[in-house]
């Protein structure tokens, strides 16, 4: 046992100093950022504020001066361009290490100036758009996959193999152009930007509390609500990864059947049923589920152009409106949550893997990577 | 030695290779588009990928076009160069009332529909006041002057129609008929008054639809509703416009460079909303979705395959901490950091290809390392160390060979990745603003709305371009893993 713990700890520490390592490289980068960008949002809001000083008449030259400089200063303060640049990356780190994350110039989404409330936002509506996808891709193509190698070569597999091939080239953000243009342009069926889901939500919301409408239909009229934004976004991702997964699971299932366990169950007369099922399936589970968990959770990064193209108010829009507007912090915010994520997610994987296989030793040739 | 030993196991490869469907199927695509990339010349126009930047040279396409083959009822674009001896053309020229002139007819035939614009170049110079007479003459003998008529004594100064020195000028001018048209001063005063003439009656609000109409307008029939008709018919036939410069300087020269009637289609695939032939775009990107794939992949993968090989086959220490390094750079969400780091600089392509290759390498690695510590189990790694071989020797000459077949299946699938990943960029328009890649045509739709405005002729050619080579190479990569992997091919 004292080496499982050893194990365990390996593990723990090894992912912990690979995050903290990440953090590091971002606050590098973003300490380096700030100094080129926020210099040029300092020196434009100083000029405005410089335009607007002119037009009072009441103040001294000598005293505009004065107050332009004190504003730049307490600008530079505000933006952290101060100090020396090393000890900036370690309180960058530290503070998000520490989730400190502070608030942004703007409210970019959900209604609070606050980073961490704004990150809480966008990960929810990323966890219902993306892990609904994930999940039922997930579902189809585990259905695919299995549907495929109980008959190698077939013409299932045949097409299912091409369908794989195809969508693991397909761009998903193109596809989601595609999708905009044929259904929210040719078709008017669905809205060609989903930000407004919140304001019809709000809506339905205040409709149901003046009581103008039944609970009932106030439910329905919320999911089809949510559904009526989230379709496009939904069916893009779907169709994208769904190629890929079934064919994993196609691959690893027939790369167990050919095992020689496999054949005893034949030879014992099992059905060809239950030895999918039974044998196989069971067999072939670690690798599917470690792929599904991975795939679960680096979906909660979003994506970030997709995300764009339909205005889907997640992680990824979130990131991109925060390199936009050049916002270091939710930058940093956006990426660190994601990665930490990740790495929780690893850990564990990587401890159930521990359990589930004794064979694993510390040599790490054998975990999820 | 080791070079025909090289040589012969890549003969091998591409033999296995052109023995499955799929690696047939591949490799001819390849060849295909390698074929494409090199020979851009002979089919493509350097000059427009040049110029790709230059919107001047882009300003008599016309704009947001969609293909011709696509629609079937449209005008195409017909154009004369100056000097061209053809029926479309004719010139005169002389003096009237101690005026010269010089004359301009461009003549185009309208089977069923009106072109969406004329537009003329014209090399100019003079030195005294000078003055521009345009009228249109339709099939049906009817006459409309688009300038202030010299025989009712009405002069049109060059000042008004082209912008420039009405006293003096030497050099280009051009004119674009239909926004020269479609603008409420000139239909106010030679529109109105000629529909007038020919007994149509407009209302008000008539006058102001006919901002959006006008030069199509005047190819119609002529009937009292004409601008409120349902079924709108255009009148057949020869259609002669005539630019007439005329001036009180007998030095007067204007030499017309180009006239064209432009239709509402272009080329094989259409263009965009510069007018830029998104064809040839489309084929140029080949080159660089190419240069972009190979050298990301190559190097990515070399760099991790040796990497790894390193890795495992010293072990211990060295290669504890090379695992985790590597680690660390796979758990980078390289998305988001591709695009920080192209926001921090300049994105010139090869600084994306180098952080392509930066954080492509990982993967391979990891694998490289688990083949590497299997095969230096093998008794003939044991055999060449007995004898003294230094490690150099052994990593090069036993143990990467082995690994070698799956590197070239990982060049192959790792492909499509520096592909998309690259187009992604561009797409987010943090690509190199000077070369022309298929996620730059797509960022250029994006931010034209091509999608909300219908142009699918913009946005699906360019992205079905990254599929096909995307899956080109997988493939290849594909067929390369059936040899590799005989339990897959069950």
């Amino acid at each position: 046992m004292a080496s499982l713990g050893r194990t365990i700890a390996v593990q723990v520490v090894s992912n912990l100093a690979a995050l903290i390592i990440i953090v590091a490289l971002i606050s590098a980068l973003l300490v380096f950022y700030s100094q080129t960008i926020l210099q040029g949002v300092v020196v434009e809001m100083v000029q405005e504020f410089t335009r607007n000083l002119a037009r009072n008449p009441a103040l001294t030259p000598e005293q505009k001066a004065q107050l332009i400089n004190l504003y730049q200063q307490a600008l530079e303060v505000r933006f952290g361009l101060v100090g020396n640049p090393i000890s900036k990356v370690y309180h960058m780190m530290i503070n998000i290490l520490t989730l400190n994350l502070g608030s942004s110039r703007n409210v970019y989404m959900g209604n609070s100036a606050s980073i961490s409330s704004q990150i809480i936002f966008a990960l929810k509506n990323t966890v219902i758009l993306f892990f609904t996808a994930t999940l039922i891709s997930i579902v189809i193509g585990l259905a695919l996959g299995l549907y495929a190698a109980r008959k190698p070569h077939g013409i299932i597999d045949s097409l299912l193999s091409f369908f794989a091939v195809l969508s693991a080239s397909l761009p998903m953000w193109w596809v989601g152009m595609l999708m905009l243009l044929v259904f929210a342009f040719w078709n008017h069926w669905f809205p060609t930007q989903s930000m407004p889901v919140y304001f019809a939500i709000q809506q339905l919301s205040q409709a149901y509390h003046s009581g103008s409408i039944t609970t009932l239909s106030y439910i329905l009229e919320y999911l089809r609500t949510w559904l009526y934004y989230m379709a496009l976004p939904l069916t893009t991702v779907v169709l994208v990864s769904i190629g890929g997964w079934a064919y994993i699971v196609r691959n690893v299932v027939i790369g167990k059947m050919a095992e020689d366990f496999v054949m005893t169950a034949r030879a014992k007369g099992l059905s060809e049923r239950k030895v999918l099922f039974g044998h196989v399936l069971r067999a072939a589970s670690p690798p599917i589920v470690t792929t599904a968990a991975l795939s679960l959770v680096s979906s909660l990064g979003g994506a970030i152009i997709s995300e764009t193209v339909f205005g889907w108010p997640g992680m990824g829009l979130l990131f991109w409106i925060a390199i936009t507007n050049s916002e270091p912090m939710l930058i940093a915010g956006n990426v660190y949550v994601t990665v930490l994520l990740f790495i929780i997610t690893i850990i564990i994987l990587n401890i159930l893997y521990v359990f589930l296989d004794p064979r694993i030793k510390t040599s790490g040739s054998q975990q999820v990577f | 030695m080791s070079k025909r030993r090289g040589s012969s196991g890549f003969r091998r490869f591409f033999s296995d290779l052109r023995r499955t469907k799929v690696g047939i199927v591949g490799l001819s695509l390849l060849i295909l588009f390698l074929g494409l990339a090199i020979f851009f010349p002979l089919i493509g126009n350097m000059n427009d990928i040049k110029n790709w930047n230059n919107l001047q040279y882009w300003r008599d396409n016309p704009k947001a076009a969609p293909p011709c083959w696509a629609v079937g009822n449209t005008f195409k674009s017909i154009s004369v160069t100056g000097g061209e001896n053809t029926s479309n053309l004719i010139e005169r020229n002389g003096e009237l009332d101690g005026f010269k002139y010089i004359s301009y007819s461009f003549l185009y035939n309208v089977e069923t529909q009106p072109p969406i614009d004329v537009i003329a170049r014209f090399n100019i110079s003079y030195s005294k006041p000078t003055y521009v007479y345009i009228t249109m003459e339709r099939p049906d003998g009817k006459y409309i002057s688009l300038t202030g008529n010299p025989e009712s004594g009405e002069r049109t100064s060059v000042l008004d129609l082209f912008g420039v020195d009405p006293n003096s000028y030497s050099g280009d001018i051009r004119i674009q008929l239909a926004s020269y048209l479609n603008n409420m001063i000139t239909i106010r005063n030679y529109i109105v008054p000629w529909l007038q003439s020919n007994n149509v009656t407009l209302q008000p609000q008539d006058v102001f639809r006919l901002t959006n109409v006008a030069f199509s307008t005047l190819h119609q029939e002529l009937t009292p509703n004409i601008i409120n008709a349902k079924n709108v018919t255009y009148l057949s036939g020869k259609y002669n416009v005539t630019f007439v410069f005329y001036s009180s300087d007998k030095n007067l020269s204007v030499a017309l460079e180009k006239a064209i009637a432009l239709g509402g289609c272009y080329g094989i695939v259409g263009t965009d909303n510069m007018g830029r032939d998104l064809w040839m775009g489309l084929m140029y990107g080949i080159r660089w979705a190419l240069i972009i794939g190979f050298s990301v992949s190559i190097m990515s993968v070399l760099i991790g395959g040796i990497y790894g090989v390193v890795g495992g086959y010293f072990g211990g220490k060295t290669d504890e901490i090379m695992l985790r390094t590597a680690q660390v750079f796979y758990s980078i969400p390289v998305l988001p950091i591709l695009i920080l780091l192209a926001v921090i600089f300049r994105p010139s392509i090869w600084n994306v290809i180098s952080m392509l290759i930066i954080f492509g390498w990982p993967s391979t690695a990891l694998v490289t390392r688990s083949m590497a510590l299997q095969i230096k189990e093998e008794t003939y790694v044991e055999a060449a160390k007995a004898i003294g071989s230094s490690s150099s020797r052994i990593l090069f000459r036993y143990i990467l060979p082995q690994v070698l077949p799956y590197l070239f299946a990982s060049i192959a699938l790792s492909v499509p990745g520096a592909i998309l990943t690259e187009a992604s960029l561009s797409f987010l328009g943090l690509g190199d603003p000077s070369i022309v890649t298929w996620g730059r045509i797509l960022n250029e739709a994006e931010v034209a709305g091509a999608t909300i405005n219908g142009y699918w002729w913009w946005v699906l050619p360019p992205g079905l371009m990254i599929t096909i080579v995307g899956m080109t190479f997988i493939l290849i990569g594909q067929a390369l893993d059936l040899i590799l992997n005989p339990k897959l091919r069950r």
